[in-house]
Formats: structure tokens, sequence, C-alpha cells
């Protein structure tokens, strides 16, 4: 090895090589996000800043936004997972805003109760060593 | 860079960053696989995972501690049983009655499991106890209090050098809010091992388990992860340092100005160490799980031939859907199709049957094939 780094265990087993690009997966961050479905009653939209993204591609391919826990069980509003977006360089939109349904499913007026609170795990793939 | 190592090639191009996040395993262990369809995991199917893993060693002290102020006697001195006993004052002391019983309430003492800590901040020892003591009669008037006091236990230190008139001692909550996130890979043991499983969490027993549709007897190798700057809380251990330990190598730590991510605290935090094995992702893929009551596959991408071991990407494989048709409610489960150390792949199958009112999978979810190094 000429230059670079390498790393070995105390066996003399081989952990790093930098002439292999080493790929990572790895969770970012953990956020919890409250908003309505109709922006009457307060925020639809929440933006997160997100270093490193530089568009729905790259945030499409590099990154995982996992919904965390259940989807929850309500008579009052119809769980529904947010639209997340790129929005510009380092910054990612959640969006919860949607129609409204009422206890029998039927479509309906949205209110003041029609808000959801959901928490996201955002991972980044791919990235170098 | 302000911080940490760079390494760069020939030409100046960076080959490593220990700015670049990174996950470091913390913990490995072996446990015999349940039978997905016949039992419950026990015994050498349960794996228990080392509290050293859940960050309980970061545990600090709520921003607030409570003063309290060392007893000084105006008559006769307490009477202590050992040296683990300290005497403080009662703050307030009032009477209350009840259907025609007299009440005393006293206050002032120590939250018991809190750290009784001197002002400065030296820790001194946990409160185990806290009872009223030097009253007179059969305490239930407000003045049978006059010489009374609390009588503090802590756990087991000697704490007699503390008994000095009107010391000021502060007993403190501990703040418990800080967690890691463990990262949980898998691998069969047995070279020959064909079939698909996944992973079982308990966090209330603090073990893990291996669900294996193939049946019960194989064993299953599980290797714990966290990120670099969880794993970095770690300080009441070493057995995190699974490659070697910090007498020789690198580690990198950031300036206290650093965030890890933008929600998280400006903190000094581990970004990089050498005494241990790094994941290294060779397959990564999103996937949200297919329609229940359908079996599926989905590809991982391909794997180059290789005798380095390849381990698996757990955490995901908790998730579920509900197949809501009654009696089945089969839960849905992405599992890990293991074919050979070169053929993985993920397989969206039912487990047995088990009620619950809604899915946990709502959205895409990592899945991951990993090496850890030559050695494991």
């Amino acid at each position: 090895m000429a230059y670079g780094y390498q790393q070995y265990d105390s066996n003399g087993d081989e952990i790093v090589n930098s002439s292999t690009p080493v790929l990572t997966i790895v969770k970012y961050d953990t956020i919890t996000i409250t908003l309505y479905k109709n922006a009457a009653f307060g925020n639809t939209t929440y933006n997160y800043s997100l270093p490193g993204v530089t568009s729905q591609a790259d945030l499409d391919d590099n990154y995982i936004i996992e919904e965390a826990g259940g989807g929850g069980f309500s008579l009052f509003v119809t769980n529904s997972s947010y639209g997340i977006t790129f929005v510009s360089n380092g910054v990612i939109q959640f969006n919860g805003s949607g129609g409204c349904s009422d206890i029998f499913g039927n479509p309906g007026q949205c209110t003041a109760l029609d808000v959801q609170t959901k928490t996201y795990n955002i991972y980044t793939i791919g990235e170098t060593v | 860079m302000s911080y940490g190592i760079e390494v760069f090639d020939s030409v100046g191009a960076t080959v490593f960053n220990s700015n670049m996040p990174i996950e470091l395993a913390a913990f490995n262990g072996t446990v015999v696989g349940t039978d997905e369809f016949s039992s419950a995991p026990s015994g050498t199917q349960l794996l228990t995972l080392p509290d050293y893993l859940f960050g309980d060693d970061q545990h600090g002290y709520t921003v607030a501690g409570e003063d309290h102020t060392v007893f000084q006697p105006t008559s006769s001195y307490p009477t202590y049983s050992n040296n683990k006993q300290i005497a403080f004052d009662i703050t307030n002391i009032t009477q209350v009655s009840f259907s025609g019983l007299n009440f005393v309430v006293a206050e002032g003492a120590p939250i018991i499991g809190s750290m009784l800590r001197t002002t400065s901040g030296t820790d001194i020892d946990t409160v185990a106890s806290a009872t009223l003591a030097g009253f007179t009669g059969d305490g239930s008037l407000v003045s049978h209090y006059t010489n009374a006091y609390w009588l503090i236990e802590v756990t087991s230190a000697n704490i007699s050098s503390h008994r000095v008139d009107n010391a000021t001692k502060v007993s403190h909550r501990y703040d418990d809010s800080f967690k890691t996130d463990m990262i949980y890979y898998a691998r069969p043991v047995s070279s020959s091992y064909s079939g698909r499983f996944r992973l079982e969490i308990s966090s209330t027993n603090r073990t893990a388990a291996i669900y294996d549709a193939t049946g019960g007897n194989n064993s299953f190798e599980i290797m714990v992860a966290m990120k670099a700057s969880d794993y970095g809380s770690i300080t009441s251990s070493t057995a995190h340092q699974l490659a070697g330990n910090m007498s020789y190598g690198l580690r990198a730590v950031t300036a206290a100005d650093q965030k890890y991510s933008a929600n998280s605290t400006a903190e000094p935090h581990l970004t990089f160490e050498s005494a241990t094995y790094i994941s290294k992702a060779f397959l990564t893929k999103g996937y949200s799980g297919g329609t229940t009551g359908t079996n599926s596959t989905q590809s991982l991408g391909s794997l180059s031939t290789s005798s380095n071991k390849r381990w698996c990407r757990m955490n995901s494989t908790i998730r579920y859907k509900v197949q809501n048709v009654s009696p089945t409610n089969f839960l849905w489960y992405v599992y890990y199709q293991w074919n050979s150390n070169n053929s993985i792949s993920l397989s969206w199958r039912h487990g047995a049957t088990f009620f619950v009112l809604s899915s946990t999978m709502n959205s895409k979810a990592p899945y991951a094939v990993v090496e850890f190094g030559d050695g494991v």
C-alpha cells in the first residue's frame, strides 16, 4: 500500500483499507412532527434541514425516511403518511395536508381534530468513509 | 476540516475522512434460532444484551438539584447505627386531621434513588432510605418534632465525614432521557444454512432472538453496532472495543460546538475509533414490504463471491403489516432469505397469527448486507 489508510484488528485481520471505498448506512436523526391536514387550523408543512441533500433524486437514492412506530388507530383522523419532498439544497419538506373523512370513512370537512403527530427516522446510505 | 482524521491519495483526493458518519460494532454473541411457527424464545434462544449498550452509563442529572442542610442538634445528637447514615433538617412540618386521626406531614427528604452530592458537584452515593427520627411520643403531633430530623441512609458509601453541622448537600435525580440507537446484524453460524429469518427484540428484558422459518435448531451470530457518537458515549466498560483497545490506534473526537445532526446537542462526540469494527455496507435498500396475503421476494443486489462473512441488518425485520382477515390475523414480515454467504435477498412472508390493531410498516425501512472486516 503506497498511500492511504489501513486498519487491522488485534488478530492482524484487516478492518479498513481506504483503497476500497467503504460505504455506510447510518441512522442520522429522529424527528417528531405534528401537522394539520388543513392549513386553516395550523401548519400543514415542516421544513427540515438535511445537510448534503442536493435533489429529489439524491433524496430518493441516498436517504431512507422511515416512519417509526405503528400507524395508530383513531375514529377521528384517517392515518396517512406525510409527503416528503426535496425543497432546496440541504432542505426537505414534510407535508401533512390532505383530505379528511368522517368517522364512517366518508369524505368530510376538515376540523381542528384532523391533526397527526408522526416520528421519522432518517438514514443516510452510500456515504463513503 | 476542524477536527478528525483525513487521508488523501497521491493526487490529493480524500480516501478516508473520519467526519463521515459511521457505525461501530459494540457487542457480538450467538443465539439459537427460534422456530417461527411453533414456540416462543427461551433459554439459549435469547441473547442477553449488556447494559452498556443502552447508554445507561450516560445518565446525567436533572438540571435542578434539591438542597439539604445537615442537621444541627440543639440537644441530643442524632443516633446513627452505621456509617452510611446522615441526618438532614426537616424543612417544613404540618399537621392534618382526617376522620378524627392526626397525621403529620414532613418535608425535605431527598428522593429515594437520587444521587446525593456535595455543593461542588462531587457524587457521594445514592439515597437508599429516608425515615423520620428523633421525634418524641408517638409522633402524631407537630410538637413531637422539635428535635426531629430526616435520617438518610445511602447505598454503600461511608459518609460519616459529611456529618458537618449546617453543611449543605444536594440530591440530584437522574436524567435517563439518553438512549443509544442499537443496530442489530445477524448471520447464520453454519456455512450450509439456507433459509429465512427475522429479529425479535425485548426492550423490557433486554434480549434479542432470531425467528427462523426453517426450524429451531440453527445458531445465529448477532452483532450490535451503533453510530459512532453513541458508541463513544460508552464509558463504563471497554467490552465494546471488539478489535483491540485504545492503548494503540486512532480516535477522532469533534470539538465541543459540533452537532451530530441538526437536532442533536452541541457537544464533543466520537466520529471514529480503531479499537473496534466498522460496518461496511455492500448492499443497501429501502423497502416498504409487499402486499399482505401474497408471498414475494425482493432483490438487494448481487454480492461478489467472498469468504468474508456477510451480515444482515435486522432492525427493520421487527416491523410487520397486519393481514386483517379473520380469523387469520397473520403478521407479514420482511425476512432475510439466506441462500449462502454470497446470495442474500429479502422475502415477504407471514409469521404466526397475532392479533393487533395496526401495522408498524407504513413506509420504507432500511435493509442492508454489510461486512465488519476479514476476521469477523
